[in-house]
């Protein structure tokens, strides 16, 4: 790759495909949290305690991954409003010096 | 402690699943980034996209923590279901449940002793009888010696389940991970 360059159409699509899985995935790691809480509701030993420590520790990282997705799609879309905010102020820059 | 076992079974499987999904969704995620960096070339690009490749190897490593639970999971399914479908046992009234045989077993013990010490030279009539109750009484003894010996088995297996489930359970270490602050690809 040479030079700096966003290709809005191909940034877009991403945005959007990313929304959709992101939005999956989040449902989806919900649901691993709860499948788990019903399992260790039929498993009562002593055990449970360290069960319930690593659940815990799975459902702060699942937060933690959703945010960090939830962040690349904002330096996404950030980064694609800056280039195209430019771009619209070049054209204008070129219309008043018509 | 109390486990239903197919219960555990049900949510088993459901796990399985939604951990497969969870390795497609994050494949799909980081593939699409993968292929955006070929549409977004400059200095925050650069820097973004070798964020995400160190990002995607980190969060990657969940889905290897999800299979040591799951394995666990499947481990203590295997374990208990040869011993039965739900279980609800003290293990440390084991010793007082093991006791409680050894007296009844005792008892038993007195009791035959007791008809050893009996002559019945003087009474042919009612020693067949005697006799009789006696054959009886160490079938029971039999019948306790067994049963306490499948309790006795049975309470050692559970104690030695649990152990390497607690075992396995220690090897599961989940990485925490961190948010990158978002303005430097900005």
């Amino acid at each position: 790759m040479n030079g700096n360059f966003i290709d809005e159409e191909e940034v877009l699509k991403t945005i959007d495909k990313l929304d959709v899985e992101i939005t999956n995935e989040k449902l989806n790691l919900d649901n691993i949290i709860t499948i788990i809480q019903d399992i260790n509701i039929n498993y009562k030993t002593d055990n449970e305690s360290k069960l319930s420590e690593l659940l815990d520790t799975l459902n702060n990282k699942f937060k933690t991954i959703t945010a960090i997705h939830d962040d690349n799609i904002t330096v996404l879309k950030k980064n694609l409003d800056t280039y195209i905010s430019t771009r619209e102020k070049i054209a204008n820059m070129f219309d008043d010096l018509a | 402690m109390i486990i239903n076992i197919q219960s555990l079974e049900k949510n088993s499987s459901k796990l399985i699943k939604s951990i497969d999904d969870f390795s497609n969704n994050i494949s799909n995620i980081y593939n699409e980034l993968n292929w955006v960096s070929g549409y977004w070339n400059d200095y925050h690009a650069r820097l973004f996209f070798t964020s995400v490749e160190s990002e995607r190897i980190k969060i990657n490593k969940t889905y290897d923590e999800l299979v040591l639970l799951k394995e666990v999971y499947k481990y203590i399914i295997s374990q208990y279901k040869s011993i039965g479908n739900k279980l609800k046992v003290n293990l440390e009234t084991k010793d007082d449940i093991l006791n409680k045989f050894n007296l009844f077993n005792d008892k038993v013990n007195e009791i035959i002793s007791l008809y050893n010490d009996l002559d019945l030279s003087f009474c042919s009539d009612v020693a067949s009888k005697i006799n009789s109750q006696k054959s009886k009484l160490l079938k029971i003894k039999e019948n306790i010696i067994s049963a306490k010996t499948k309790i006795k088995s049975t309470l050692e297996k559970i104690e030695e389940i649990e152990k390497n489930i607690n075992f396995k359970l220690s090897k599961i270490d989940i990485e925490v991970i961190k948010r990158v602050d978002i303005n430097e690809f900005m």
